[in-house]
């Protein structure tokens, strides 16, 4: 064998190694089961998708709520009134009245901003409701008063003496009650005496 | 309404579609695929699993299978790449594997001859994986009878002339190797 039969003869073998390197056949069923790793990988994206558009759905509704809530908030309320004060009585709103006028009783209403319109706690009405000076709160003047207070204006030095007998007349009761009581015998005698 | 309705079955429609691409190109070319990723593995477990990456790939691109001018020489592309990137993680030496599962001998050959046919084709085999790279690429994909010289410029990303000299070098270099083994076994 000459070495052109011999080259001849690798170079064949070289092609039929060649050949054979490039082929290989895969297990039955590939395609299938490419298709079923395909179709699984792609069911797994779908719910990771599906999970990604809840959880940004709901922070979507969460921050609308929060600016719903916010805007709510701030818009039911009005402003800050500091400095405003309202009379609290009915007389202190009345025109003044005789010679014994109440003096108006005005306090500064404390602002409550309320964070939830919906619930008001107890706490916060009392902190709302006036503090008064005189308890118990002074009510109106009924008819026989209107009545006294008028005949005190139109007759003023009779209402003094008036007043002034009345006040005798009380001291005299007083007296009368602090003195001791005499014995029924000395009562009974000076009975039979008159 | 009606619009919304309309829009809606054409995205489904669209989709599905998409799915029937796909599905179309697994069944047309995950042979391809796969011969490319052995080609380059020389393992059937590692093959397998380079052919399922190569599909989850294209999964992630399957928007695009659409506007593919070549879908196969696109997935071949693909199978090469995942391959090669796959071939660096592998540790283990690949020649190995093939020491053993060597191409069968015809039953009536002699037993020495079965024997020389084996011994020859574990040479070559370390004869191509000892190649520099770019002299291998081209002749591993031009073994492929699926693979153009074509086809196989457009993977490696170089001119079809540059893919036909360099099998032909790298075919050279077997051929001289070879000759010069047998030499010494005789």
């Amino acid at each position: 064998m000459d070495a052109r039969d011999k080259e001849h003869e690798i170079e064949q073998w070289l092609d039929a190694a060649l050949r054979q390197y490039g082929n290989a056949e895969p297990r039955i069923g590939l395609e299938n089961r490419v298709l079923a790793n395909v179709q699984s990988e792609r069911n797994r994206i779908a719910s990771q998708r599906r999970w990604w558009w809840a959880a940004g759905m709901v922070t979507v509704a969460a921050i609308v709520a929060a600016l719903w809530v916010g805007e709510t908030g701030s818009g039911k309320h009005p402003a800050t009134t500091v400095g405003n004060t309202t009379p609290t009585h009915r007389q202190a709103a009345e025109a003044p009245r005789g010679p014994m006028p109440r003096a108006p009783v005005t306090h500064p209403v404390k602002e409550v901003v309320r964070r939830h319109p919906g619930k008001q706690p107890i706490r916060d009405l009392a902190l709302t409701a006036p503090k008064l000076d005189q308890f118990p709160s002074p009510t109106p003047l009924n008819e026989q008063e209107k009545m006294l207070v008028r005949y005190v204006q139109e007759f003023p030095q009779k209402a003094a003496l008036v007043a002034r007998a009345q006040t005798d007349l009380r001291k005299l009761d007083e007296r009368e009650m602090a003195a001791p009581r005499p014995r029924d015998a000395g009562s009974k005698s000076s009975d039979q005496q008159e | 309404m009606t619009a919304i309705a309309t829009m809606a079955s054409e995205v489904l429609a669209l989709a599905q579609k998409e799915e029937d691409l796909l599905e179309a190109a697994v069944r047309e070319h995950s042979r391809l695929v796969y011969r490319i990723a052995f080609s380059v593995l020389r393992d059937h477990a590692d093959t397998e699993d380079a052919t399922q990456e190569t599909f989850l790939r294209v999964l992630r691109y399957e928007k695009k299978l659409a506007r593919i001018d070549d879908p196969k020489a696109w997935l071949a592309r693909i199978a090469w790449r995942v391959a090669v990137k796959r071939r660096r993680q592998v540790v283990r030496a690949s020649a190995e594997t093939e020491e053993t599962g060597g191409a069968l001998p015809s039953p009536d050959a002699g037993a020495e001859r079965v024997l020389l046919e084996q011994e020859r084709s574990v040479f070559l085999n370390r004869l191509i994986a000892a190649l520099p790279e770019t002299l291998r690429d081209p002749l591993v994909l031009l073994t492929l009878e699926e693979i153009s010289p074509r086809e196989a410029a457009v993977v490696l990303g170089i001119s079809e002339a540059a893919v036909r000299s360099r099998a032909y070098r790298a075919r050279q270099v077997l051929r001289e190797r070879m000759v010069a083994w047998m030499n010494v076994r005789k």
